[in-house]
């Protein structure tokens, strides 16, 4: 193990985390490298002068403005969720449209139909834009 | 991962504000120091704290015991102090004791106090809040959940999705920047 190695590798040795082959290779460097030894000195003050910092005390109010905060927030039940989320009402929307016997959706189709909306492309109005594009792709454009 | 915060969590997910208040009060002093020491600013510390656990009650049911309660607890502060710092463009505040004191807010000093020591404690505080605050964000992050969460680096690259040998190199850069910068401390 070499000095720029094993200085990479300082930090990970004073937090423990070299494997047990990684740290016994760093054990037997700095027995012999003064010049490293002193840096894990070095990094073992920074860690003892980091812990002697103090802790801040949070504010007392602290725990319960937070419980009071969190018992305003609305939870909805599976039901509530079944019949707030959009895609599950646009699903039953669409379900309501196509299957509903008497209602909007069978008189809706009824008059797409008569309108002949639901027919197919071939009988799109001459210069409507579905008129061009069937004329396009069938090779007798412009 | 058979850890209290499991069953805690299964009781939050189901609303129990009692099980939630023992979560705030598990973790709440460990979350407001870190993110006090990363934001640099005391109060919206408690403000982000507090953000953080109303997202934990309100995402409880994607809590998974796989993962362990204090890693998903950091990841969400770890994103929310990151979207903190982006949104707000000004640098964040110096905070030292003095301006603790004078705000009203007790600092829990671990010996005896005298005037002196205090005197000391408050610059040598200051001296590490500030060096803290000026080391890049995931330089930041990294060595203070290292240095005062005792997270691993494996720990450490969940919380900040990168690898461990990443986390690796960011504490040790870390650490290089914190050793020029404290030189007249050490």
């Amino acid at each position: 193990m070499n000095c720029d190695y094993c200085k990479n590798k300082l930090s990970a040795f004073i937090d423990n985390e070299l494997s047990s082959k990684e740290r016994f290779l760093m054990e037997e460097h700095l027995k012999a490298c003064p010049s490293c030894a002193r840096e894990v000195k070095t990094l073992h003050q920074l860690v003892v002068l980091f812990g002697g910092i103090p802790e801040e005390a949070p504010s007392p109010a602290f725990v319960q403005t937070t419980v009071n905060r969190a018992a305003v927030i609305p939870r909805h039940s599976f039901w509530n969720k079944l019949f707030l989320n959009p895609a599950i009402s646009f699903v039953k929307s669409a379900v309501a449209f196509v299957f509903a016997p008497d209602g909007y959706g069978a008189a809706s189709r009824k008059n797409l139909s008569s309108r002949g909306y639901l027919r197919s492309f071939d009988d799109s109005p001459p210069g409507s834009f579905a008129d061009v594009y069937l004329s396009v792709i069938q090779g007798g454009g412009n | 991962m058979n850890e209290p915060e499991a069953k805690i969590m299964t009781d939050v997910a189901g609303g129990d504000l009692a099980a939630f208040r023992t979560i705030v009060e598990l973790h709440h002093k460990p979350l407001i120091n870190f993110i006090a020491r990363f934001t640099g600013d005391r109060d919206s510390a408690e403000d982000i704290a507090q953000e953080v656990f109303l997202r934990v009650f309100k995402v409880a049911k994607d809590y998974r015991p796989q993962a362990k309660f204090k890693t998903w607890l950091f990841t969400i502060a770890t994103n929310l102090c990151l979207n903190e710092i982006r949104d707000s463009k000004s640098s964040p505040k110096i905070v030292d004791l003095s301006d603790l004191y004078e705000q009203g807010y007790p600092v829990i000093a671990p010996e005896a106090f005298s005037p002196q020591k205090a005197a000391e404690n408050a610059e040598l505080s200051a001296a590490v809040r500030k060096a803290i605050r000026n080391l890049p964000e995931h330089q930041r992050i990294a060595i203070l959940l290292r240095q005062y969460n005792e997270f691993s680096y494996n720990e450490i690259s969940k919380i900040m999705g990168i690898t461990s040998s990443a986390v690796e190199s960011l504490i040790q850069r870390a650490r290089q920047t914190l050793k020029k910068s404290l030189s007249p401390y050490l």
